[in-house]
C-alpha cells in the first residue's frame, strides 16, 4: 500500500501538471515570445557593448576638448612668462645692464668734460684705454672697476 | 538554455501566477526572470539552472509585493475608493479557458480546489510548497531560492502539507 504522503503529493503534482495543458494559446504563444526574446540577448552582445561604449566615448571626447582648450590657453601664457622668467634669472643680461649704467654714467661725464674746454685731453684718453683693456680680453670680470677707476679719473681731471 | 526554458515556462507561469493573482503580472515576472537569467547565469552548469531560476523568479515576487505595497499605500493616502480594487485574490483569476464550472472536467474542478486552497496560504508556505512538491526542489535549492534556511523551508512545508491535506479532504490521500 502506497504512503498516503506520497499518494497526496502525487495527486497534487498530476493536478497541477494537468492544469499547465489547460493554458489558453495566448499565454503560451507570449511565454514563447518571451523566451526568444531573452534568448536574443545573448545571441546579440555586441549591441550591447555599443551601447556601453557610447558613452564612454562621449566622456573621453570631452575630456580630449577640455584638455586642448587648457593647452592653448597656457601656450598663449607663455610667451611672457618665459621673458620674464628669463630675464629675472640669466646672471648675464643682468651684468650687461649694470655695464650699461655705468657707461652711461661715464658718457655723461664724457659730456660734461666737452662742456669744459680747459679739460680735452682727459675726456679723450680714457674711452681709449679703456677700448683698449676690453680689446687685450682683460676679462669682463674686471671691466667695470677698470671703467668706475677711469671715470673718477676723469672727473679729477 | 531554449530546452530549459521550454521545460520550465508554464510552470513559471503558473507559480507566479499562484503568488500575484493576475496573468499579466506573472508574464511580466516571468519575462524578467528570463531575462535576467540569460543576462547572469548563462554559464553557469546545466544542473544549478533550475534552482537559480527559481530564485530570480522568487526575487521578482517579493520585488512585486513590496511595489505592490508602496502602490496601496500611495492609493491610501491620496484617498483612492478601495472599492476600485477587488480585494479577493480569485475574482482576479482570470478563466483561462472561459467556460462555466459545469462545463469543466473533473480534473479542472480538482485543480480549481487546488487553487483555491493554494491561495489560502501564506505567499511564503505556497511557494515553499510548489518548490518542493511540483518542481522537486530539494530543501537546500529550496532555501536558496526563497532566500531563508533549511529549518524554514521545513516549517513552511510541513504546515503547508497539513493545511491542505485538512481542506483538500480525504478524495486527495
Amino acid at each position: 500500500m502506497k504512503d498516503p504522503n506520497e499518494n497526496f503529493a502525487e495527486n497534487i503534482r498530476q493536478t497541477l501538471n494537468q492544469s499547465l495543458d489547460d493554458l489558453d494559446q495566448n499565454t503560451l504563444s507570449q511565454l514563447n515570445q518571451m523566451k526568444y526574446r531573452a534568448l536574443d540577448q545573448t545571441r546579440k552582445p555586441s549591441r550591447r557593448i555599443v551601447w556601453g561604449a557610447v558613452p564612454a566615448t562621449v566622456v573621453a571626447l570631452l575630456l580630449v576638448f577640455m584638455l586642448n582648450v587648457q593647452q592653448s590657453k597656457t601656450q598663449q601664457t607663455m610667451p611672457t612668462d618665459i621673458s620674464l622668467l628669463s630675464l629675472l634669472t640669466e646672471a648675464d643680461t643682468l651684468d650687461f645692464y649694470a655695464e650699461d649704467i655705468e657707461f652711461y654714467q661715464w658718457l655723461s661725464e664724457v659730456l660734461n668734460d666737452e662742456a669744459d674746454p680747459g679739460n680735452q685731453r682727459g675726456h679723450l684718453s680714457a674711452p681709449l684705454e679703456s677700448d683698449l683693456v676690453f680689446s687685450r680680453g682683460n676679462g669682463r670680470e674686471n671691466g667695470s672697476e677698470y671703467r668706475t677707476a677711469r671715470i673718477s679719473w676723469n672727473i679729477r681731471g | 538554455m531554449e530546452n530549459f526554458f521550454k521545460s520550465i515556462e508554464r510552470q513559471a507561469f503558473r507559480l507566479a501566477l499562484f503568488a500575484c493573482h493576475n496573468e499579466d503580472d506573472a508574464l511580466d515576472l516571468v519575462q524578467e526572470s528570463m531575462c535576467k537569467f540569460v543576462d547572469k547565469y548563462s554559464n553557469k552548469p546545466d544542473s544549478e539552472w533550475k534552482a537559480l531560476f527559481y530564485k530570480i523568479l522568487q526575487n521578482k515576487i517579493r520585488d512585486f509585493y513590496r511595489r505592490e505595497a508602496i502602490r496601496c499605500r500611495w492609493r491610501v493616502w491620496l484617498g483612492k475608493n478601495s472599492e476600485d480594487t477587488v480585494s479577493e485574490p480569485l475574482e482576479q483569476l482570470a478563466d483561462l479557458q472561459g467556460r462555466t464550472p459545469e462545463q469543466e472536467t473533473e480534473t479542472k474542478y480538482k485543480f480549481r480546489q487546488l487553487q483555491h486552497e493554494l491561495l489560502q496560504l501564506s505567499l511564503k508556505q505556497q511557494q515553499v510548497f510548489l518548490l518542493r512538491a511540483w518542481e522537486g526542489l530539494s530543501v537546500k535549492e529550496t532555501a536558496q531560492a526563497m532566500n531563508c534556511s533549511e529549518g524554514t523551508v521545513k516549517t513552511h512545508f510541513y504546515r503547508a502539507t497539513e493545511q491542505l491535506k485538512k481542506k483538500l479532504g480525504e478524495q486527495w490521500l
